[in-house]
């Protein structure tokens, strides 16, 4: 016996607006901004012989559009799978930039400054193009091999660029004259992407009665055809306040060095896993890799030059070793408890080279390697039927291994290599009546560390217990929030009610609280989180549903920073969904979808006495950083018509209308010049209304 | 395999008409002597066959999937496992977070049916949904991978039935996960920058932000959270507010004038901040020794 199913769709859809209308909706859409009108068509092909048990899958969408797919799926299943897949994905970055810039794609794109507004709409966007292949074999019933290989190539053009600000340290030909030349510049250079990446996965996997055991290798090849960057740097450039000045000699030097683009680089992986099922009740799985990643692409021939002498690559190498073992067991009826113990050391074996050299002072680049111990416990005790409670202890250790003594630590102000955190859970579980339920967490964790590494302002560091000690000249550092010592808690709260057989509510409440004890009066000094969630499911009849949920959160940072300055950053943030779907009648299905998200971040500055003078005036007449917002409406209203029992119409409509108040490229109607006249546009509001129309016909 | 003979008495009841069409269900499938029967799941279920003497109706299966069901999630979850932890994928389940939290397979699959919702990309987010609401809201922002488009999905980065990796990562760590699709980050580098090199979501958010790329915080403040910025800029305003390039108050100079250098109020705070100059914040791998020498990520 034989089973066909085949279902095509085809139709047509469209879209309103122009690029700018259109900047938010196609940054996923694989529509070009120029079109209006696109086509839909796909197909999904099912065939399965019930004698011989083969089937296969062939499914297809988005066909019309740059984000198409095609799948196959061909198995005997319990015998063999074979599997491809092809799939496209494009990117549109959200922001419009207009620019005198050609060549963009390319590796030496030549900057032409422009009167802001006056230069060419740029296109930038990504491109991927992937195929996978898979095969699958069970060669016994404890014994099956699975081989898969994806290839993606990527192609394209994001945001990035270059710019720099002569110090003083550097010579007059750098810094130029003042009201003559200029001597900084922040310059719009697309980064181009044309590289390809290659995973491949092989497997064989052993299955005994208690015992579990899989062999696996993983290999990961990235090829970049685009070495470096080479902007060619105008005559001038515009200086801070719009006025075109030629570029000072040095200056122009360093914007036009080459720029590194990501190199080629290899990881490969060989793991065993396995589990063991010691009886109905107890359970040990065990994972243990180790991974070679490597990255030695010749300098010279990525067009990179002035490495140290006798060194053409960086030989980069970092060896990873995994070790985790987890286990759950039930002791008892009432008692489980769950287990994971988790090691990882990444070996940083990158050989070192003298790549810094400031005056006559030499630094060496700097190994990062990263060794963690994490183990989980947790045992959770079914009181009674209605009671359930829950305690579980964390403790996690991060050894940062030896400080490069040859490296420096310029640009950060303050590590230490030893951190520790412990963290305890309880959560307590009531079942109050057959229709509600409820549920209270509570977590806390306490992190501290080793000795801060003091910046000995040349080759490496020193150790102090406390980098705030007369002498040492530390207060003004900042601490990195991963490292400084912290205290963390956590509320959960949970609810389930079922009042009527056709509804249902589910509330949520979480709040969280970091508090930094990092020795420093700058950084982030505490966090904090609150999240409300509350969700509906109403059953109006058989043939008619409604849902919908509101979620309102927020965020803060409180943070430290340089000139007695203050910030303090507040983020709210409302999300609210409402869906109706039913059936009007036997033949035709409606729906209809509602949602709003409002965020909003606000900024709070505040000087102390010490101030400077420009300070205090800049944020007395600027009010302080202006507040961002993002609001956003979805609204999408679908049918579906069945006309027979092989074909139906299915008809989309959906408006979108997003405003999105933010200062990044644009404030006031003064926007954020490049020094080459260069601007960035995001549409403050922007409206698209899309309706597709598809016809479906299948037939067995 | 299949006990045939003992899903004969179920079939006589639960038949096409009961059950909803599972044709196309690997539990379905015709020649594959791994597929289970009715009561491979359920169990033999004697009372609910046939009602015991004495009792006032049958009694349920053995073994019952249902919202109510009064069979303990570990029971449940036994019956899939016995079968599925022969995947690689489902190995590291016991112990896991899911696990752990008593989530039981039917919470989130269901057998019946030719359109499991956890199996296929375009719904299993929603599934997740029920649970992560975070993530829900962080998904609707609009810096965002494309899963509210339906090209991604949340098992392109999380194996939710267990794993070696944080948060159920697929891969044995975030940035190892990352790298599957953005390789181009991985180097390692001449100059790598510490937290990229340790976790990605040092600095992203995967689920989504109102910041550009994915990021935590709006640059600066993100980079201020480790790095001593530069001085100017202490004060954080943007161009067309007053003060910046106009003179805030007689004798005090604009933020910003004709002489100003580039790392000033506008170029730290706005366009990409400071990565307007520091541009290379995933590592750079130029090994240029000359000033300006290229760790501090200029190029």
């Amino acid at each position: 016996d034989t089973v066909t199913e085949t279902s095509v769709s085809a139709g047509l859809g469209a879209v309103d607006g122009n690029r700018l209308d259109r900047a938010q909706f196609d940054q996923y859409s694989g529509l070009r901004p120029s079109q209006h009108v696109f086509g839909l068509f796909g197909l999904d092909y099912y065939r399965r012989n019930d004698d011989t048990g083969v089937a296969v899958r062939f499914g297809a969408s988005d066909l019309l559009t740059d984000n198409r797919e095609l799948g196959l799926h061909w198995a005997r299943q319990g015998d063999w799978v074979f599997s491809a897949d092809y799939k496209e994905l494009v990117r549109r970055e959200t922001v419009i930039f207009n620019s005198g810039i050609t060549g963009v794609g390319s590796a030496a794109p030549v900057l032409l400054p422009v009167t802001p507004g006056t230069g060419s709409d740029l296109d930038l966007r990504t491109r991927r193009e992937g195929v996978g292949l898979g095969f699958r074999k069970v060669i016994s019933p404890s014994l099956q091999f699975e081989l898969s290989g994806r290839t993606e190539h990527k192609t394209g053009s994001r945001l990035f660029g270059v710019g720099f600000a002569c110090p003083s340290a550097l010579a007059i030909t750098c810094t130029g004259t003042n009201g003559i030349q200029t001597g900084s510049g922040v310059l719009f250079v697309p980064e181009p992407i044309d590289s390809d990446h290659n995973q491949v996965d092989a497997r064989l996997s052993f299955a005994a009665e208690k015992l579990r055991l899989s062999f696996g290798y993983y290999g990961s090849f990235y090829q970049n055809s685009l070495g470096s960057l080479h902007p060619q740097i105008p005559g001038s450039l515009f200086n801070p306040t719009g006025t075109l000045l030629p570029v000072s000699s040095g200056l122009a030097g360093i914007l036009g060095n080459p720029v590194a683009l990501p190199p080629d680089n290899q990881a490969h992986q060989l793991d065993i896993t396995g589990a063991y099922l010691y009886n109905a009740r107890s359970t040990v799985n065990f994972k243990l890799s180790r991974t070679r990643a490597t990255q030695n692409a010749n300098f010279l021939a990525e067009g990179l030059s002035g490495a140290p002498a006798g060194v053409s690559d960086l030989g980069g190498r970092v060896d990873t070793t995994l070790a985790q073992v987890g286990f759950s067991t039930r002791p008892l009826a009432k008692l489980s408890v769950q287990g994971t113990l988790r090691y990882e050391d990444r070996d940083d074996k990158t050989p070192l080279a003298l790549y810094n050299v400031e005056g006559t002072s030499f630094y060496t680049n700097r190994q990062l390697p990263y060794r963690t111990t994490k183990a989980k416990l947790q045992a959770n005790y079914q009181f009674t039927s209605a009671w359930r409670g829950t305690l579980g202890f964390g403790r996690e250790l991060i050894d940062r291994g030896v400080f490069t003594p040859t490296s420096a630590t310029a640009g950060v102000t303050a590590e230490r290599q030893k951190t520790a955190e412990t963290t305890y859970r309880a959560e307590l579980r009531r079942q109050m009546t057959e229709a509600f339920s409820g549920a209270v967490a509570l977590e806390h964790s306490e992190r501290s560390g080793s000795n801060w590494l003091r910046d000995n302002s040349g080759l490496g560091v020193t150790e102090v217990p406390d980098p705030n000690a007369p002498g040492i000249g530390f207060d003004r550092g900042i601490f990195m929030p991963t490292l400084a010592d912290r205290r963390r808690d956590k509320v959960r709260l949970l609810a389930d009610w079922q009042p009527l057989d056709k509804l249902s509510v589910q509330g949520a409440l979480d709040v969280g609280i970091d508090r930094y004890q990092a020795p420093g009066v700058y950084g982030v000094r505490d966090t904090s989180m609150r999240q409300a969630t509350v969700d509906f499911n109403y059953a109006i009849t058989d043939a008619w549903n409604v849902n919908g949920f509101v979620a309102h959160g927020n965020q803060t940072i409180d943070q430290g920073r340089p000139d007695q300055a203050f910030l303090a950053f507040r983020n709210g943030e409302t999300n609210v969904g409402l869906g109706l779907t039913g059936k009007a009648t036997s033949k035709l299905e409606l729906g209809a979808n509602l949602s709003y998200l409002q965020d909003r971040a606000t900024f709070v500055q505040a000087l102390d006495t010490t101030a400077s003078a420009a300070d205090a005036a800049l944020l007395a007449a600027s009010g302080g950083l202006p507040p961002i917002t993002f609001r956003q409406h979805v609204l999408r209203l679908s049918g579906k018509y069945t006309v027979d029992k092989k074909s139906s119409v299915r008809a989309e409509f959906a408006h979108y209308r997003t405003r999105w108040d933010d200062w990044a490229w644009n404030f006031n109607g003064t926007p954020f010049v490049f020094a080459d006249g260069t601007v960035g546009t995001r549409k403050l509001v922007q409206h698209v209304n899309v309706l597709r129309v598809v016809y479906t016909y299948s037939w067995k | 395999g299949v006990d045939a003979e003992a899903s004969k008495a179920c079939v006589e009841c639960h038949d096409a008409e009961d059950l909803s069409d599972s044709s196309r269900h690997a539990h379905s499938h015709p020649t594959d002597a791994r597929t289970p029967g009715c009561t491979t799941c359920h169990g033999p279920s004697p009372g609910h066959v046939k009602k015991p003497a004495g009792a006032p109706k049958q009694l349920p299966p053995d073994i019952t999937y249902g919202k109510k069901t009064a069979s303990p999630v570990a029971v449940r979850n036994a019956v899939c496992t016995s079968c599925h932890s022969k995947e690689t994928k489902r190995m590291l389940w016991a112990g896991s977070q899911h696990e752990a939290a008593d989530i039981a397979c039917n919470n989130c699959h269901q057998n019946h049916t030719n359109t499991d919702k956890a199996l296929a990309r375009a719904t299993e987010t929603e599934l997740c949904y029920g649970c992560h609401k975070e993530q829900r809201t962080q998904l609707a922002r609009p810096s965002h991978h494309p899963i509210p488009e339906g090209k991604m999905a949340c098992r392109d980065c999380h194996n939710v039935h267990g794993s070696a990796g944080p948060k159920l990562a697929k891969k044995d760590s975030t940035n190892d996960t990352c790298y599957s699709c953005h390789a181009e980050k991985r180097g390692p580098f001449v100059h790598p920058h510490e937290p990229a090199t340790q976790d990605c979501a040092s600095c992203h958010n995967p689920h989504g932000s109102t910041v550009q790329a994915m990021l935590k915080a709006r640059p600066p403040m993100l980079c201020m959270q480790c790095h001593t910025p530069h001085v100017t800029g202490g004060v954080g305003a943007v161009g067309g507010q007053p003060g910046v390039f106009t003179a805030p108050r007689v004798g005090v100079p604009p933020a910003v004038g004709p002489n100003t250098g580039g790392r000033n109020v506008v170029n730290t705070w706005q366009g990409r901040a400071c990565s307007n100059c520091h541009t290379q914040v995933h590592g750079s791998n130029n090994p240029a020794t000359t000033n300006p020498t290229p760790q501090f990520l200029f190029r």
